[in-house]
This record gives structure tokens, sequence and C-alpha cells, in this order.
């Protein structure tokens, strides 16, 4: 048989015809026999509905004083609010983004790592987040000043890629903390020494002061009972006198490539690193003068820095929603800041370019980035997309920003 | 507030969700003048075609290859400026069971070749396969150019089609005598479609597999998500606009006709015409008043199975393919070739053997990641109701463990090593695909293609299954079904109707 004249037939010609025609009138035949029952939710939906709610309605229900400028606050579930009954579950070293609202009728959220970890937060039904106040800190001071028991916060579904993977990670794990960096690092320490038998922990707690050195009663703690796997290096850079307060050997100076090794301890080691933008340069030079090899380093920093310099203002044009607004914004700061310095309520999560939630577009004008942020698609920097966390005005701007769609909205 | 606020006009038409389909849609539109507003939920274009960053690398987030000339063709339009690198090979075949190793080119004769010679004595069924794969392709083009088409030269020139029309694969490769051993090796492909060779449409399967082999595969620079902000370019600069973080709420109806959507904001907008990238169980499960929806809308959807979900495990690895033995790019991993027992382990997210789909983007692209490393995801179909044990409280356990099982098999099929230069690692469940693109129950593909719902009942029931004048689909669950090009080229169909809605 020539391989044109190819006649391929299932159950004959006729048959085959005929069922050809009918498949159609099968169709119809198979939805008229079908149910006319609206069709309800299902699985995945309850499962993501459950991890990631849209917003959870939070109460604080307990203010522990760490030291004089940081309180830890523990949040439960709103239960006045409907649906509002569980905590969202979360992986050691992830973050809530919180709404408050400023004195002068501003909303802005910012990050909080959670300090305490997944098994005791499902037993309590609570998170612990951990807030440093003061001049110097990333936290306005105005945002938490007037929490009491009872007051009522708008929070995200936690966020962030800031945790341990055992199948990824070494299993010697060196963990870094500057300040209040240290909160995840509570969470994480807890969480691996009871689920993760053969996985060992170095933390190296670096402070100004000993008051300054957050869960250290925890820390001692841990080292004591967990001998072999969990071992605590507090770091001071302003004082030596911890008499009476830190009932440990304590290093001073800044945490240095010679304290590194000693972690490491010559063990191919996952470094994951928390704290201020200076630290993290610190530590990566002193990397590199020890000649420290490291399986991989994760980050989390707070915040991008910049303060207003006083230059002369730029002038941003923002769509947004089928709006047009005018604000003033100036060229150090980051254009989240000025958008939420405008009063538009931005979408923000990380607040340090990675995690793409602020997502806008550059229509006109010209911004820079300190440092390219992390989060940027390849194809988004070619066509003008950019990351107004990190991304500060260098002229006037015309910018497209997605209206908040959770946390920070009224419903 | 130091700020003007200035009310914009209102749309002509409102496309729900920015699924490749709905961009299609809404570019076709805007592209003639029309004014558009696209409605997105999520805060970036693209739905399933987008990538995300982890540490140094770019992962792309679903597209294992852009297989077919129709699609390719239309991306390489000038409004793009989009890039393409050519796949080098179809696939590699690795059957754990019986230890095929099994290299597949492109080309239908290097295809049929390579089959040839792996199975001896199935040159004639291979051949006559093919044959009628390339008939149903190219009746289908026909199809596509031609309407209504010429009944006695469909009959003439496509006989093999209208007979294999209604059957499933399985019974054209029974008709012409089609090797086991030889089926073993052309199946794989049936993951592109989901359903086992016992269920779907020959037609679409042929069409399928014959555009893959015959035209080849290409992958875009910068992910699919260059695909998704190509698009958004395009529509904003022909003056469409585009809201992010936007979900609908509600598809406003009166009297059998569409007139707008209620925001989750509570803002309403008025439109007459509406493109739904959005599932019909969505729209008319959730999105319109119940008491507007006909029961025979309900009884559509229900008669209808959405397809099914992926596990994937994204990898960025500390080293470059050479080192790590990675030497292909489309890897088929499965205990052995019979569908109809793969998607039942679909069902259980334990079976300790699963078929898997891995892909290594560098193979394609050397410059996919920086220098000395690799980019290499694995994925493995999933049934959206293995899930539903989980609590939430377990799910990253659930989701490691799955991950190392498919690790641990490409390893052991592959004799490669790449555990230890894992840098980065992300997965992906139905949640993950739920939360992000909020397609119906997780699911990646649409509505399962059975012959009473393939290409062919879709296209002519069409006109006869639109329950609100003005409301047009598109998307994965449109006449097209499912897939990139198909979802995509959907909306190009959706914006035609849609003109000829308004002007009539």
């Amino acid at each position: 048989m020539k391989k044109d004249t190819l006649k391929v037939t299932i159950r004959g010609p006729l048959r085959d015809l005929w069922r050809f025609i009918s498949h159609i009138s099968e169709r119809r035949r198979i939805f008229r026999h079908s149910s006319a029952e609206r069709p309800g939710e299902k699985h995945s939906i309850r499962l993501r509905e459950s991890l990631h709610p849209e917003v959870q309605y939070l109460l604080v229900d307990k203010i522990q004083a760490e030291n004089d400028s940081t309180n830890s606050y523990t949040l439960i579930p709103d239960t006045s609010q409907p649906g509002s009954i569980s905590i969202a579950a979360f992986s050691a070293g992830q973050y809530l983004s919180v709404e408050v609202q400023l004195e002068s009728g501003l909303r802005i959220s910012r990050p909080y790592s959670i300090s305490n970890s997944p098994e005791e937060a499902r037993r309590d039904n609570a998170y612990v987040i951990t807030i440093k106040t003061g001049k110097n800190s990333f936290i306005p001071e105005e945002m938490v000043k007037n929490w009491e028991v009872g007051t009522a916060l708008k929070v995200s579904d936690p966020w962030g890629q800031f945790y341990h993977n055992p199948l990824r990670d070494t299993e010697h794990l060196v963990f870094i903390a500057g300040g209040s960096g240290i909160t995840p690092f509570r969470s994480m320490v807890s969480d691996i020494l009871s689920n993760q038998e053969n996985i060992s922990i170095v933390l190296v707690q670096g402070a100004a002061v000993p008051e300054e050195l957050l869960f250290s009663d925890f820390f001692l703690n841990m080292e004591q009972s967990n001998p072999g796997r969990f071992k605590w290096i507090p770091v001071l850079s302003e004082t030596t006198d911890t008499e009476g307060i830190i009932k440990h050997t304590v290093l001073t100076g800044f945490i240095n490539g010679v304290i590194l090794a000693d972690a490491m301890n010559s063990r191919e080691s996952s470094l994951f690193i928390c704290g201020p933008q200076a630290m993290h340069s610190y530590i990566d030079k002193e990397l590199v003068k020890a000649n420290l090899k490291t399986k991989m380093i994760r980050r989390e920093n707070y915040g991008i820095p910049g303060s207003p310099s006083g230059k002369e203002p730029v002038k941003i044009t923002v769509k947004m929603a089928g709006s047009t607004h005018i604000i003033s914004a100036d060229r150090d700061e980051t254009v989240l800041v000025a958008l939420e310095r405008g009063g538009l309520n931005p979408p923000s999560r990380c607040r340090t370019g990675s995690c793409g939630w602020c997502r806008g577009s550059l229509l006109k004008g010209k911004t820079r980035y300190d440092k390219e942020p992390e989060g940027l698609r390849s194809a988004d920097r070619n066509a003008g997309y950019f990351h107004p966390c990190a991304a500060k005005p260098e002229s006037n701007l015309v910018v497209d920003i997605p209206a908040n769609p959770g946390i920070n909205t009224d419903k | 507030m130091n700020s003007e606020t200035v009310a914009d006009d209102s749309p002509e038409v409102v496309v729900i969700g920015s699924g490749l389909g709905g961009l299609c849609a809404a570019y076709e539109l805007s592209k003639k003048g029309i004014r558009v507003l696209v409605l997105e939920r999520h805060n970036l274009p693209g739905g399933f075609s987008t990538s995300f960053v982890r540490g140094r690398f770019e992962f792309e987030t679903s597209l294992h290859e852009l297989g077919g000339a129709s699609a390719y063709e239309y991306l390489k339009n000038d409004d793009f400026q989009l890039e393409f690198k050519k796949v080098p090979e179809a696939y590699r075949l690795l059957l754990t069971e019986n230890g095929t190793d099994f290299l597949a080119p492109f080309g239908i004769k290097e295809f049929s070749d390579a089959i040839i010679k792996a199975v001896p004595g199935s040159e004639g069924p291979v051949k006559d396969f093919m044959k009628v794969c390339e008939e149903s392709f190219n009746a289908f083009t026909y199809l596509g150019d031609n309407s209504p088409p010429d009944p006695r030269l469909l009959f003439k020139k496509y006989g093999n089609f209208i007979r294999t029309g209604a059957a499933v694969t399985d019974e054209v490769a029974d008709a012409v005598k089609l090797p086991q051993a030889a089926r073993d090796l052309i199946y794989p492909y049936w993951c592109y479609l989901g359903v086992a060779t016992d269920k779907v449409s020959f037609s679409l399967w042929a069409s399928m597999i014959y555009s893959y082999l015959n035209f080849g595969a290409y992958i875009p620079k910068g992910r699919s998500h260059a695909f998704s902000v190509s698009f958004a370019r395009a529509i904003t600069e022909a003056g469409g606009e585009i809201r992010y973080n936007a979900e609908v709420s509600k598809l406003n109806t009166a009297e059998g006709r569409v007139n707008g959507v209620t925001l989750n904001s509570g803002e309403t907008i008025n439109c007459p015409h509406i493109v739904s990238n959005v599932s019909p169980h969505h729209v008319f499960g959730n999105l319109i008043d119940p008491a507007q929806v006909p029961s025979k809308a309900y009884k559509m959807v229900n008669a209808r199975k959405p397809g099914f979900s992926f596990f994937v495990v994204f990898l960025g690895l500390d080293a470059d393919r050479e080192t790590l033995g990675l030497t292909d790019y489309s890897y088929f991993i499965a205990p052995h070739m019979d569908t109809t027992r793969l998607v039942e382990s679909l069902k259980n997210r334990h079976d300790p053997n699963p078929m898997q789909a891995t892909i290594c983007l560098n193979a394609a692209d050397e410059s996919a990641s920086p220098q000395g490393t690799t980019i290499l995801s694995i994925t493995a179909g999933t049934d959206p109701k293995a899930w539903e044990d989980i609590d939430p409280w377990d799910y990253p356990r659930a989701k490691e463990e799955f991950a190392d099982l498919l690790i641990r098999q490409f390893e052991k099929a592959t004799g490669t090593e790449i555990r230890s230069h894992i840098e980065e690692i992300e997965t992906a469940s139905p949640e993950t695909f739920s939360r992000y693109t909020a397609a119906w129950d997780g699911t990646v593909y649409g509505y399962e293609p059975a012959p009473w719902d393939g290409i062919i009942p879709r296209v002519l029931a069409d006109n006869k299954e639109r329950f609100f004048k003005g409301l047009q689909f598109c998307g994965g669950n449109a006449s097209r079904t499912y897939g990139f090009g198909s979802s995509m080229l959907s909306g190009k169909t959706a914006a035609e109707k849609t003109i000829a809605e308004m002007n009539s």
C-alpha cells in the first residue's frame, strides 16, 4: 500500500463516520446528565486560605520588656473578626508585615520576624514579634508606642525565604545576628534543635552593650541542654563589662574573621546572616580576608537605608488604580517611602528589594539603586519595571503603582 | 494629602485575569483602538507565565518549551522584542523498570528513524502512526483557515482525521498495530496533555505531537515572564490599562447579558463586554449571582473535569552542567510508560515511583544562570486531592519529602549527583499554583480533552454554550484547550469574537 493511500479505520469506515458525527451529541448527552449544583470550593483552596490568608486580624495579648528599648509582643487571633480563629502556619525564620496607623493618619506597614518557634506558636495559637524602637532604629518609634494589651492589628500572612532547608543546607549551621537581627534566630534555634537531630548550630550574636543581647537567657539555656549541638558566641562592640548581666564568656569588638572561622570550625557551613546592611558588608569583607569558604550565605536585612537630605525635592506623578496623584519626594529616600508619605498606602513587604511585592512601572524619569535588588526579574529590568522599596529618585518621575490589595485596605 | 485625583475613561472591554490568554485578548483589542481594562488579582502579569528569583537564579515557573509554529510565529511579532533559544532535542526517556534510555530527536523523519532503530520491525506501524498524526495536524490547520469548512473536501482529503476524530490515542495505535515497545518511546509527551492515552482525544494528541516533532521547540530569554511583560507593555503602549492587585469579586449581569464587574475593593466598573481568562468554574460558580446563572451553565461546568496539577522542585546548582553530567535539556523519567497507571499514581503523593519531567534550561541557553551554575527543575504531576489531608503546619515537611523523592529518583535514573550542589531550592505544589494564579483547585491544565471535550466539539458547540451575551472565555479552559500556545492564541479568538459582537 502506498503511503498516501493510508486508510486507518477504528471500528469500520461507516461506524467511524457515525461516531465522529455523534461525538458532538455525546457532549450534549453528558451535559444533560450532569449535576445542576453550583460547583463548590475545593481542596487546595482550603490549604491556601489557611496558609496564606489575605489578612490576619490579631490582638496584642501580652507585652514583655526585653530591655529599655525592646519589647516582645504576643499576638493572638482577634476572634471578633469573622473567620479569625487560628494563626497561619509558618517556617522558622519568616516574618509578618504589620500595618500601623500613625498619628498623622498615614498608614504604613513594616516587616517583623517571628521570634517564637512554629511549635510554640502552634501550641499557643500566638505569634511573638520582638521590636526595638529608638532614633537609630528601622522601626519608627511612633509605630508601636501606643500598643497595649487588646490593641487590634492587621497583619499579613507569613513571608520570606530566610529559613533552613535540610535538602540544601549543611549539617553545620552558622547563624550571625546583629542587634535586633537576632529575632528570627530565636525561632530557628528552637525549631531546629527540637526537630533535626543531626544538625549543629553556632550562633554569633553581635550587640553594642550586654543589655542588647536579646534572649540571652534562652540561648544560655539551649546551650546547656544541647551540649555539642548548640554553641552561643555573644560579641559586644562597646563594652566588656558584663558583670551580673551575662553569665557567659563574651567576646569584644566586631564579628570578625577569627570569630567566624571558630564558628565554622573547619566544617562546610551554611551561613545565615540577619542584621543591618553595614554588618552584612563588614562580614563579607571578613570572610574574604580570612579566606573562609561557605556552602552558601542566606541573608535577611532590615530595610534600605536612607534619610532625608533636604536637597531639592522631586515630583512623582503616580498612576494608581485608575487615578493619578502628584506627590513630592526626597532624593535620598526610597520611592516607597515617598509614596507612603504621600498617603498613597502602597503595597510593601520585605522593603529590601527582594520579594517584589511593591513592583511598579517606571514610565518616565530616572531612579537609582544603591545595590541592584536581588529579586528583580530580568525581563522586568529590561522593560522598565522597578522595585520602589529599593529605588531612590534621581529626577521627576512618572510611575504606575498597583493599589495595595491586602492589609492596608479597609474593606 | 498633597495629591490630586483624576478619573480616567471607562473601558469598552474588561478582561478578567492576565494569564497569557487574557493578555493576548487585551493586546489584540487595544491594537485596534478599543479601550481595554485588564484586571489582575496578583501583582504580576502572566498567571503561570512568569518567573521568580532566588539568590542568583531566576527560575522559570511553568514553561518547559514552546512547541509548534503558530505560537512561535505569533510571538516573533515586532511589538514584543523577544529572543528565543532552540531546544536541542525532543526528550531523553529513562524507563527505570526495563532500563530504556532513549534520546528522541526533533524532526518527524529523525524521530521515526530513531524509534524504528530501537524497535526492530516497527517501521510500517510507526510510519503509519506518524502519518495519521500529520493528517490530523493538517486537518486542524485547514479547519482553522476555512470556516465553515467544505465537507466534501474534508472527507476526501482528511478521511483518516474524520475516522479517528472521535477516537482515543490507544485506539489509533491499535489500528496501525503499533508495538508496545514503540508506544513506550512515543507516548512520553502524554504528560503535556495530562490525560492517559486510553482517554485522550486522538486528534488533539496527534496534532500536539506532530507540531512539537515537526517544528521543534523554543524557550524565551528572560523566561516566560518575558512573554507577559512584552504583552503588558504592548497593551499599555496601545492605550490599554492593566490594574494589578485588582481582584474581581463579582461579574454583574442583567437579562442574560454582562454589564460590568465589582472589585474586592468595592469599586464597580460598568462595561458591556467581558473577556474572562478566569475559568467557567469560577465565573459561574462564584462570580455571577446564582439567581442569574441558568442551570445549564452549572451542568456544563460540572460535566467537565479540571485537569491535574503539578509539584515542581526548582534547583539552582553551584556547578556547570558538564561537571554535573547533565547532558540533556528535557528528561522524562518514569518506571514504565503505561499512562493509565501513571495517571493513577498522581493521586498518591507518597507513590515511590512517579513520572517526572525535568528540564535543564542551560542545555538550551548557556546563559540561563551565572557562569559555573546550572538550573534544573523537576516536575511531577499531582492531583490536588493528594494534598487535602495535609495539616498546614506539616506542609513544609510534606514538600520537603516530595522534593527529596524526586531528587533521588532523578539522581538514580541519570547516574548523576546533584544534591551536594544545591545552592537554591524552591518547591511549588497545587497550593502554590492556587495562591499565585487562583486557578480552580490549583490545577495547571484546563478541562480534560476527552474526545467529547476535544477541540472539535468545543469549537462546534461554542455558540450554543454561551449563557451570557457579551461574555467570552479564553485561556486553558477555552476552545483551543491548554498549553502555552493554545491558551495564548485563545485570547486572539476571544478578541475577534468580542469585536464581532461589538459590531453586531
